[in-house]
Formats: C-alpha cells, sequence, structure tokens
C-alpha cells in the first residue's frame, strides 16, 4: 500500500506532472470564483487540452481543476454570498454571516485547512477501504437509496430556524422545481411547456446564482450605506487566520465532518450536497453555541467544508472500482479516462497501478497546492469586501450574467437565474430559509427515480421494503433526526452552559 | 457486410445529395472558388467526454485534413440530445455549421416529445459510427446462456436495466417475439444499469460495452450476447442476438447532418470529407473504446437508414407505452 | 415580515393550484408501471398548498430582512433591479459586451448617482476586463452580440 502512494508521488514528480496539479488547482480556484461555471462545465472546457496528454498527465490537471474550483466556489460564498455550486450553499449561511463580523479570512482560512485535512482523511480512505467500500456502493439499491434520501430529507428539520411551516413550504417547493424536466421512469416531459431548456430540468447553476447571489445583490443595493456593514478586516497576516478559540470550537467539527463526508460522498446521487448539509446539522445539534448558527458559527463552516471535501475523494472509489461517477464531474473524469483508453474498474489497480497510485497522489498534491496556495491570498481576497458597493455590486452582476449564460448556452438559464433572484428575495423578506429548498431540490429526483425504480421491481408492492435492512435503518434515522431536529427547536436558547 | 454495403452505396453519393438540396443553391458562389474557407462547426448534442463528443472529434480531426480548415466543437447540451438539433435546423445553411447526430435525437426523441424538426429538416452527410450492444447477468446466476434466459423469461416476469431507448428496445422486441416478460427498469447512467445487476436487484442489463466491460472483465457479469449486428471484438465468441436465432437487433448509428438548404456542393465535399474521415484505422481504435465499430456510409445510405430507424422505433416506441400521446 | 411571509404563501398557493392542475393531466398511476408521472406531482403540490396555509396562519414575526421601507421607494433596489431585468432579457441578443457595458452604466448612474465621467470609465473597463478574463484568457463562450462578433475573429472571444 506505502509503495503504491510511494510509487504514485514517483509518478508525479516529474517536472511536466507537478506543473499540471499547480495549473490546475490555480486556474480552477480562478474559475471557481466565477458563478455558475462549476467544476463540471470547467472540465468540459478543458478536457480538449488535456486530451493532448497523457492519461496520467491528463487526470492530474482535471483532478487539480475539481479541487481548485471546489474551493473557488468557497471564497465566493464567504466573501459574496454566491454559492459555485448546491455544495457550498451551507458554506453561505455561517461563512457570509462571519464574513459580515469581519472574520471572512477566518472562515477562509478554515475552510482551506479543514479541506486540506478531510481531504487528506479522504485519500487514506481511498487508499485502505476501496475494495469493501465499493461492494457497499453495489449493496445499495432502489431502496435503499430512496430511504437513504429520505433520511436526507428529514435534515431540513435542522434549518427550520424560522418555524416548521415555512421549511416545509421550502422544502416541498424545492421538491417540485427538482420535478421539472422528462419523467424518470416513462420519458413524459413534465412542467416543459415545449421550453427546450427545460426538458432537462431546472439548472442548478440558475437557481443557485438567482437564489442566493443576485437576491443578495439586491440587498446590497437596498442598504443605506454604498458599502455592507463589515468591521474593518486586520492589518497583519496573522490576523486574518482563525483565533485560538476558533480553532479549539473548529477541530471537532473538522474531524467529524471528514468522516460524514467520505461515506456519504461514496453514493451517487448528490453525496457532496447531501455531505455538507449533514455536517451542518450534526454540528448544529452537537455544538455549545447553537444561538450562533445562521449568525456566523465557526462550525457551520469547518464542519461542512471539511465533509464536502472528503466526499470529493470518496467520489472516487466507484469511479476509480466500478467506473460509476458519483456526480457531474466524476462522470467527466471517467469521460477523460475512457478517451485515454483506461477502462476504469475492479482491475485498474493491477493493470495501471501507474495511473490508480498516480491519481491517488495527485490529489493529495492537489489538496497541498491548494492550501500553499490558498492562504497566503486569504487577506488579498478579504480586501476585496473593501471594494465600495458601486464596483463590487456590478461586477457580481457581470460575472453572474455570463457565468449562468455558459452553463447551458441558452436565453432561458439567464432569464430563470433573474427570476430566481427576485424570487430569492422575496423569500428572504418573509423570513424564508433557502437551505431546506436547495437541499430538496438536488435530493429530490434520486428520492423520486429510486422510490419508483424500487416499485416497478416490486411490481407495485410497497411492503417488499421490510425485506432490505439497511432501508429499514435509513427509515429510522429519518425518523430519529426529525424528532432530534423538533426537540432541539424547543430547546430554549439560555439553557446552553457557557462553554470554555 | 457492411463493407459491400457502403460500396454500392458510394457510387450514389453525388447524385443524391444534389437532388436532395434542388431548392437550395445559391448562385453567390463562384465556381471554382476553394471551400471552405473558413473554420466549421460542429455542434455535439451531449457533453464533452461523452462517448458521442468523444467519436464527433476523432472524426473532425481526419476530416480537418481533407477539408483544410479547422473544426470547431461545440457542446450544445440539452433537451435530451434535442437542443443542438434544433439550434442546426435553425442555422444559416451556408456548411459551416454542422450537426453530429445518433438515433436517439433523429429517430427516437421526435416520438416521445414535442421537437421543433423533423427528419425533413436536415441534408444527411455521412455516417461515421455505429454502436454495440449486450445482455449481461450476474456471473455467479442461474443463466449461463441467451436461451436460458430467454426460456426463464418465458415462464415469469424477469427485471432488466437499462437507460432507456434504443438501449431498451432490444428486450422489448423479444417480449413481442417470442412472448418473454422482460420488465424494463430505466437507470439514469449505463454504471448504474449495471450495477444494480452486480448487487441483484434486476436480473438482466442491455448496455453497451464501455459500462458493461469492467464487470464482465472482472468476473462479476456474464455477457450473454450481443444485441447489435455486430459482435464485440472483446469477446469474439459471444454471438449476436440473431446468429443465436433470435430475430432481434438494436440499430443505432451516429453520423452528420448538415440543415437542409446547404448547397448541393458544400454538401458533397463535407459528406466525402466525413466519410474518408470513418474510413481511417485511427478513428477504428478511438471508437473501440468507447464501444463503438465504425460505420462507413454515403449521405443517402446514412438518411435512409436513419428513416428505416424512425419508423422502426416509432412502431416499437409505441407498444411498449413510451411514445408521446 | 409577516405581511411578506403572507404574500409568499397566496404567491404558494397560486403556485400550487397552477401545479396541481398541469400535473393532473399526467397520469398518476399506470397498471403496468406502478406510480405514474403524475403521482409525485399531484402530492406536492397538495402539500405545497398545505404547507402554505400553515405559514399564512402563522408568518412568523419581526422586521423582514433589509428593513421595513418599502423597496419600491429605494432608488438603489430599482436602478439594479432594472439592470438585472436588462440584463436577463437583453444577453442573448445583444451579447455581452453591449449588455454589460449598459447595465453598469444604469447601476452607476441611477443607482449609485455617479458622473458621467466615473459611470462610462468603469462601464468600459469592467467590460473589457471580464471579457478578456473570462472569455479571452478562460475561454469562455460568449452570447454573440455586434462586439463578440467583432472581437470572435480576432480570436479574443468565443462565440457559443
Amino acid at each position: 500500500m506505502m509503495e503504491g502512494l510511494l510509487h504514485g508521488f514517483a509518478v508525479l514528480m516529474t517536472v511536466q506532472n507537478v506543473t499540471l496539479c499547480i495549473l490546475g488547482a490555480v486556474l480552477g480556484t480562478l474559475v471557481g470564483v466565477l458563478p455558475g461555471l462549476g467544476p463540471a462545465t470547467t472540465i468540459a472546457l478543458l478536457l480538449p487540452i488535456s486530451l493532448k496528454l497523457d492519461p496520467t498527465g491528463a487526470i492530474i490537471l482535471l483532478a487539480g481543476i475539481y479541487y481548485g474550483v471546489a474551493y473557488g466556489g468557497t471564497i465566493t460564498s464567504v466573501l459574496m454570498r454566491i454559492p459555485g455550486e448546491a455544495s457550498s450553499v451551507v458554506t453561505c449561511i455561517d461563512g457570509h454571516a462571519m464574513a459580515k463580523r469581519g472574520r471572512a479570512g477566518a472562515a477562509l482560512g478554515i475552510a482551506a485547512i479543514g479541506s486540506f485535512i478531510a481531504g487528506t482523511f479522504g485519500i487514506l480512505g481511498v487508499m485502505l477501504l476501496s475494495p469493501p467500500l465499493a461492494e457497499i456502493v453495489i449493496a445499495f439499491g432502489p431502496w435503499e437509496y430512496a430511504a437513504l434520501m429520505l433520511a436526507g430529507l428529514s435534515l431540513i428539520a435542522f434549518f427550520a430556524a424560522s418555524g416548521i411551516a415555512k421549511a416545509a413550504l421550502m422544502a416541498f417547493l424545492g421538491l417540485f422545481l427538482g420535478l421539472v424536466g422528462l419523467d424518470p421512469i416513462s420519458g413524459t416531459p413534465r412542467f416543459t411547456f415545449g421550453v427546450p431548456a427545460l426538458v432537462d430540468g431546472v439548472n442548478i447553476a440558475p437557481l443557485a446564482l438567482g437564489l442566493f447571489g443576485l437576491s443578495e445583490l439586491l440587498f446590497l443595493a437596498l442598504s443605506k450605506d454604498a458599502k455592507p456593514e463589515i468591521l474593518r478586516p486586520p492589518s497583519t497576516m496573522l490576523g486574518f487566520m482563525p483565533n485560538r478559540e476558533e480553532w479549539k470550537r473548529s477541530a471537532a467539527p473538522i474531524a467529524r465532518g471528514s468522516v460524514l463526508g467520505f461515506f456519504v460522498g461514496l453514493l451517487p446521487g448528490g453525496g457532496a450536497v447531501l455531505a455538507s448539509f449533514l455536517s451542518y446539522a450534526v454540528e448544529k445539534r452537537l455544538t455549545r453555541h447553537p444561538d450562533e448558527f445562521g449568525k456566523g458559527a465557526i462550525e457551520g463552516v469547518a464542519g461542512p467544508e471539511s465533509a464536502n471535501n472528503s466526499g470529493t475523494a470518496g467520489a472516487f472509489i466507484p469511479l476509480l472500482t466500478l467506473g460509476i461517477p458519483a456526480n457531474a464531474v466524476t462522470a467527466l473524469l471517467l469521460g477523460a479516462l475512457l478517451v485515454h483508453g483506461v477502462q476504469p474498474g475492479p482491475m485498474i489497480l493491477e493493470r495501471q497501478p501507474e495511473l490508480y497510485w498516480g491519481v491517488i497522489a495527485s490529489m493529495y498534491f492537489g489538496n497541498f497546492i491548494l492550501l500553499v496556495l490558498n492562504l497566503p491570498f486569504v487577506g488579498l481576497f478579504v480586501r476585496a469586501l473593501e471594494v465600495p458597493r458601486r464596483y463590487m455590486a456590478t461586477a457580481i452582476l457581470l460575472i453572474c450574467a455570463i457565468g449562468t449564460w455558459s452553463v447551458g448556452l441558452n436565453h432561458f438559464d439567464v432569464l430563470m437565474a433573474v427570476v430566481f433572484g427576485f424570487v430569492g428575495f422575496a423569500l428572504r423578506r418573509g423570513g424564508f430559509d433557502l437551505g431546506p429548498l436547495v437541499l430538496a431540490y438536488v435530493l429530490g429526483p434520486t428520492l423520486e427515480r429510486s422510490l419508483r425504480q424500487a416499485l416497478l421491481i416490486a411490481d407495485g408492492d410497497v411492503t417488499e421494503v421490510v425485506n432490505h435492512p439497511i432501508a429499514l435503518g435509513f427509515l429510522a434515522a429519518a425518523a430519529l433526526i426529525l424528532l432530534s431536529g423538533m426537540v432541539m427547536r424547543r430547546r430554549p436558547a439560555v439553557v446552553q452552559d457557557g462553554g470554555s | 457486410m457492411s463493407g459491400q454495403e457502403t460500396m454500392v452505396k458510394r457510387r450514389h453519393l453525388i447524385l443524391a445529395t444534389g437532388g436532395g438540396t434542388l431548392l437550395a443553391a445559391p448562385s453567390l458562389h463562384a465556381q471554382g472558388a476553394r471551400w471552405p474557407d473558413r473554420e466549421i462547426t460542429i455542434l455535439v448534442p451531449f457533453g464533452a467526454g461523452g462517448s458521442t463528443d468523444v467519436s464527433v472529434r476523432a472524426v473532425a480531426a481526419e476530416a480537418e485534413k481533407t477539408l483544410g480548415v479547422p473544426i470547431q466543437i461545440v457542446n450544445r447540451v440539452g433537451g435530451q440530445g434535442t437542443a443542438s438539433l434544433i439550434q442546426l435546423a435553425q442555422s444559416r445553411p451556408d456548411g459551416h455549421t454542422l450537426g453530429s447526430a445518433a438515433m436517439s435525437g433523429l429517430a427516437i426523441a421526435p416520438h416521445m416529445m414535442e421537437v421543433a424538426y423533423n427528419l425533413d429538416s436536415f441534408a444527411y452527410l455521412s455516417g461515421a459510427a455505429r454502436f454495440l450492444y449486450g445482455i449481461g447477468v450476474k456471473a455467479d446466476g442461474p443463466y449461463s446462456s441467451i436461451q436460458d434466459l430467454i426460456n426463464a423469461a418465458k415462464a415469469r416476469r424477469i427485471t432488466f436495466s437499462a437507460t432507456g431507448p434504443p438501449n431498451n428496445l432490444g428486450m422489448f422486441e423479444l417480449n413481442r417475439k417470442y412472448g418473454t416478460r422482460f420488465h424494463f427498469i430505466p437507470f439514469q447512467s449505463g454504471a448504474e444499469a449495471v450495477t444494480a445487476v452486480l448487487g441483484g436487484h434486476v436480473e438482466a442489463t442491455s448496455q453497451t460495452p464501455p459500462e458493461m466491460l469492467p464487470a464482465i472483465q472482472s468476473g462479476r457479469m456474464r455477457l450473454l450476447a450481443a444485441s447489435s449486428p455486430a459482435r464485440w471484438k472483446e469477446f469474439p465468441d459471444i454471438a449476436t442476438l440473431r446468429e443465436a436465432g433470435f430475430d432481434v437487433t438494436i440499430e443505432s448509428l451516429l453520423g452528420f447532418i448538415a440543415p437542409r438548404a446547404t448547397p448541393a456542393d458544400r454538401l458533397a465535399t463535407l459528406s466525402d470529407a466525413f466519410r474518408r474521415a470513418a474510413e481511417s484505422p485511427a478513428l477504428e481504435a478511438a471508437l473501440g473504446r468507447f464501444g463503438m465499430v465504425p460505420a462507413v456510409m454515403d449521405g443517402p445510405g446514412f438518411e435512409r437508414a436513419i428513416r428505416e430507424g424512425h419508423a422502426r422505433f416509432g412502431e416499437q416506441l409505441r407498444e411498449a407505452g413510451l411514445a408521446r400521446r | 415580515m409577516a405581511w411578506n411571509a403572507r404574500l409568499v404563501a397566496i404567491a404558494s398557493l397560486a403556485f400550487a393550484a397552477l401545479a396541481g392542475w398541469e400535473a393532473a393531466r399526467l397520469p398518476a398511476w399506470s397498471q403496468f408501471d406502478g406510480p405514474g408521472p403524475g403521482l409525485l406531482p399531484q402530492i406536492l403540490a397538495a402539500l405545497i398548498a398545505v404547507a402554505a396555509i400553515g405559514v399564512l396562519v402563522a408568518p412568523g414575526t419581526g422586521e423582514p430582512e433589509g428593513g421595513n421601507a418599502s423597496p419600491l421607494r429605494s432608488r438603489g433596489f430599482l436602478g439594479y433591479a432594472g439592470a438585472m431585468v436588462g440584463v436577463g432579457l437583453a444577453l442573448p441578443y445583444l451579447g455581452f459586451g453591449v449588455t454589460g457595458f449598459l447595465a453598469t452604466l444604469l447601476v452607476l448612474r441611477v443607482a449609485e448617482g455617479a458622473g458621467w465621467g466615473l459611470a462610462l470609465f468603469w462601464s468600459f473597463t469592467l467590460v473589457i476586463a471580464v471579457t478578456l478574463v473570462f472569455g479571452t484568457a478562460l475561454g469562455v463562450p460568449f452570447p454573440p452580440g455586434p462586439v463578440e462578433r467583432l472581437l470572435a475573429p480576432l480570436g479574443l472571444v468565443r462565440l457559443g
């Protein structure tokens, strides 16, 4: 095993490959800042270039971009409340609240460090546990996925700061948005009204960009001052870093996020998104500062950011061992592997050890490069908050415009982003939480598809579920999560102890 | 079989492409002027890195050499492969915007949803590749031959996974012709369809080589038959359904098309370049990685195959209850 | 906030009615295939209505985010909202260059009250910067407009 990894590093340590890894991470971060462009679009844009490289080099470049984009999305989530993709939606909640309190540097710092630790953990997991975990993925059938998605949906109980009716309304609307497009079983178009862009469903980019990014722009416009009320950032490099207390509060969330994220990320169908929401719920349940959640609790950044990074690593297991892409990005990586004549599958370790270990080593190296590149720049990123509104806000508007256009190259997505911008504004004015909407939107399609697949296989017999112990386990977990969320809502804020 | 077929068809090339586009032929283009004189764009209906995208890029790389101008690939994703065809149908018919299309967009989607084009919206340049399909079961399961599986399906309901048409249509055809009871369970991706068999969630799968090969080669899955017109090159001993005595085959092609009103001389130039590209040995290797084989066809041949597919798939989809009402 | 929440609830009720009406045309159950395409949409339309009524009953209290003043009376809000709508409508037709320039100009003049000189300067600079960084350097496809058509042959942007 260790030899394998060392071998992997030996493969990696050519001038070309190190350069590609750095290039990928830098480019990824840059593009991640462009809202909506997201890793999938970016990798697609760069795929033609990667075709000219050898397979190992190509995968190293793409893996670097994958991680880089994820971090770039964190930057915009914290500074501007614009999530690059669904998995950074959670970061917007407390990350942006921290930025408003003048702790943007701490949020970005802890996200980078947490991601690095979680990535390390995830890669260890991929190294040690790939074959047995692949068996779990195989054992998951439609019943298991349906139950898992229900358990995931029950997490909205933890995002219901504004009351259960409001959170439920958001979740149901999110589920409904997820239904738009071709019916997953019969192929019947639903709610597409003859619009070709809707046949593939409501795209996540205009949804997230509109609900979060553009609605934030409207709130920014509404504020009296030309500058958002942000405390002056510290002037020294160290001042940007998380302080002692923040470190202390983040350690456990990072550890929990790493483990949770890895296992949830294994499963295709919204792994990284579910991981980040789950981690947020867990931290909210366990924290000693529940009243700070939503107002800039560092746990709410450290946990989810770690979880989505180790989830990213976890997604490589089904990809490399079974050829199952867990998300759009790994699907593209799979395409890149196939282009180069590499057939992922259980045999990959024996047939192409160089590639396998090269990829693992480069994932690790990519993580490291991101940390090294980004920490020194955190101060610079935070300065962006000091830019007067007129410059910043217009830049956001134009970047959002080109970002939504680039996703599907069609007018409809751009219009939809604008509409969702006003919808997001109205919802926030009414005191609704947007988290449940996005979570339900992401999990809904998998829930519906799995449930209907399960019923098709069982010939319509719902009681068949009793033959699926894993599914029953998840259903029990769903009930428990709902209950626990309700109990916590009732717990008065004053009861919490002072902590340390 | 395909070799002979194309030999005959090639002779019709110039005649037929001319006939199809009588309306066009603007007199603006002076004779003898070298065309194409600037880059050509090919719209690809699916995302970069997928099998369609990569095969089109491979053909385009070869065709560039003949045409002498760069070919730009634009992934116009959306509408389950229909968005790029809608855009192509509305593009300027000057030969600089072309499309790549498979059965899915041309011959299947119009039966399932309303689209703003039909088979007459396009001029057909050439065929390039044929998809391979196969039927697989769990390696340690009870079925060791396609005959076993079909016999079992005559006795009871057997579930199979597939992504959607045309992958599932072979099984429907078996149901129709041989009284089997194969029950279709749709999955979102080929890899998920294959994994569902490995986990025992469904009993069989009807998919393409890229998703099935890893499972077969690791000994978890058994390939029972090729359901395409040709056998898989990795398993030359596994017969096609037809060879095994069942008159069922899934025929799906990938080829190149242009807006209907494109001038005939340009169509002929393009058609010739793409057909030559499809013949190159480099292409065969590139296609093989994505479970396809070259299918050298001229414009009329490709058009005929698509029109036949359109009629056949329409019938099959209506019978399976998948066609739009 | 209560008033805003009620407004959202009423809009949701209307949405549920429309969605339910549209969903009713889809088969909820098919004899051969188990649940049909209409089942979940119909259930969800009903659930949306129930939750919306719940919100009407208990809309919550407190000051809405962004303050009690009506956004429609804020020059800043109207300027930005107008620019957003304008970009949404015009982007595919006028391209990025023209739309981006006009939207920035509108925001700076109307919402931010900047002078003509500054407004023109920043609009120009921003559009060029975004085009160079995302279009030229990162190869993002741009919507085809007059400016893009001029730049494309120079290799500065890709049309898409």
